[in-house]
């Protein structure tokens, strides 16, 4: 974790939409990753802890469920796009969130220990930020 | 002063601006655009880096590229390539998929207009023999980075010497990384240390032990009977990934050597001569083995002190490439004068 945490998730990465939150998230490592590697959302919206299964994502403009991204290791998430997290929480334009992301990208050549696991390359998260109406 | 006669070329490694890149402040043409002002020739990419769409390499990218190129007086010389073992969570990569995972980024480089593929330390020996047909078949060296903490003696190296030599594939080779010849310990990592909170006594400690090439195997545990936190730990820690080697060590292989990363933390003046000097990495020794051993390729920047003061300072990655391009030309006796 270290200063560039802080672009993870920007000023104008919320977005309120018809099915919820949307928050668009940054990589904080230097090379595109194939998308399993995004291994760990801890995220908590308002207080409230959201279980990954809850939460879609849009990567490079395809909609997966989170658990599915565990199977598109073909893909990937390119240093300077976002990925969008679509989060059933309510929300509307104008309206403020704080948001806590525990951001744990799995890097899948440095293996560490006995068990040959990934590093974790982690970002903590812990803004307050403004939802922008959708674009139609 | 002057170097003898060489043909060993200045390139950048774009990975060096890896911090500008990320806050947006430099394009990819901005890269190569100062690259080129600095004078480097030779262009290194890590392709998973900055091509959007990666693996693919669109034909606007690759327009781009070329225009950029030209523009701004450079070549392409080397990407470098990642081996993802464990990019599916429930299993390991095939040898047969670590292959295919290598043959698409030879791809990757013969589009870009690249003869250079670093492999990365953790490329097998037997995927790198199974690999160099295809290869060089493309027309591409896959040099496997000699990457700290590992060297000549290494086993892991010696697999892949007895797979080179064996071969004789000219499609393979070696890619030294600078980092193997830390000789001091780079003093930009100990001072986040002590801004991070580690003990001094215990930095004081782990750096002397270093610097002394003293042995640095037992020092994560000697920080934790000291007392030591998290931040001491992993200092120690990072003290037995670095390693301080004899650099003549690459004469033997010389004729294997396509390429070199020139890995760099902080750029400083010499206090006697006022001279660009790396603080940790003696080039002014280092060099002169490049230039006896008959080495032609490109001495590649590949600046990493960024990730260590980015807390505390402003980072000019720009700014430390063109001051080891400066030492280079020094080195290489492309200037005579002042700073010579």
């Amino acid at each position: 974790m270290g200063p560039l945490d802080d672009q993870v998730v920007r000023a104008d990465s919320l977005t309120a939409t018809a099915d919820g939150l949307d928050i668009a998230v940054y990589s904080h490592w230097y090379r595109a990753l194939p998308l399993p590697s995004l291994a760990r959302v801890d995220l908590t919206v308002d207080g409230r802890r959201i279980d990954p299964a809850e939460l879609s994502v849009t990567v490079n403009g395809t909609r997966h469920p989170f658990s599915g991204l565990a199977e598109a290791g073909d893909e990937y998430w390119f240093t300077t796009d976002p990925l969008v997290l679509h989060v059933p929480v309510e929300t509307a334009p104008g309206r403020e969130h704080r948001v806590q992301l525990l951001l744990g990208l799995s890097i899948p050549y440095i293996l560490t220990g006995p068990d040959r696991v990934p590093l974790v390359a982690p970002s903590a998260t812990d803004k307050t930020l403004t939802a922008a109406g959708a674009r139609t | 002063m002057s170097a003898p006669a060489h043909q060993i070329k200045r390139g950048v490694s774009l990975y060096s601006f890896q911090e500008e890149y990320f806050l947006r402040t430099m394009s990819v043409e901005d890269c190569i655009r100062v690259a080129g002002e600095i004078g480097a020739t030779g262009i290194e990419l890590i392709p998973e880096q900055m091509i959007p769409g990666f693996p693919h390499v669109s034909d606007e990218f690759l327009a781009d590229w070329s225009a950029w190129m030209e523009k701004y007086g450079t070549t392409p010389v080397a990407t470098d390539l990642f081996l993802d073992t464990k990019l599916h969570p429930d299993r390991w990569l095939s040898q047969e998929e670590q292959v295919a995972s290598v043959c698409r980024d030879v791809d990757i480089a013969v589009r870009l207009g690249a003869t250079v593929v670093r492999a990365i330390i953790n490329t097998p020996p037997e995927v790198m023999e199974e690999a160099a047909p295809y290869a060089e078949e493309q027309g591409v060296r896959l040099l496997l980075e000699v990457h700290a903490p590992f060297h000549y003696g290494h086993p892991w190296i010696l697999e892949h010497l007895e797979v080179m030599y064996r071969t004789g594939s000219p499609a393979l080779g070696l890619m030294p990384d600078m980092g193997t010849y830390v000789e001091r310990f780079p003093r930009v990592v100990s001072e986040r240390a002590l801004r991070d909170g580690a003990k001094p006594e215990l930095v004081d400690y782990i750096v002397k032990t270093y610097d002394d090439h003293g042995d640095t195997h037992a020092l994560t545990d000697v920080v934790n009977y000291r007392g030591g936190g998290p931040v001491d730990f992993g200092l120690a820690r990072q003290a037995t990934h670095y390693i301080w080697s004899e650099p003549k060590a690459m004469l033997e292989h010389m004729p294997l050597i396509g390429h070199v990363q020139a890995k760099f933390y902080e750029m400083t003046l010499d206090e006697a001569t006022g001279a660009e000097v790396e603080y940790s990495i003696p080039y002014d020794r280092i060099v002169p083995v490049f230039v006896e051993g008959g080495f032609d390729g490109y001495l590649s920047s590949e600046y990493e002190g960024n990730r260590h003061i980015q807390d505390a300072f402003p980072v000019d990655s720009v700014e430390q490439v063109r001051r080891q391009h400066a030492m280079f030309a020094r080195l290489l006796g492309e200037t005579t004068g002042e700073d010579a």
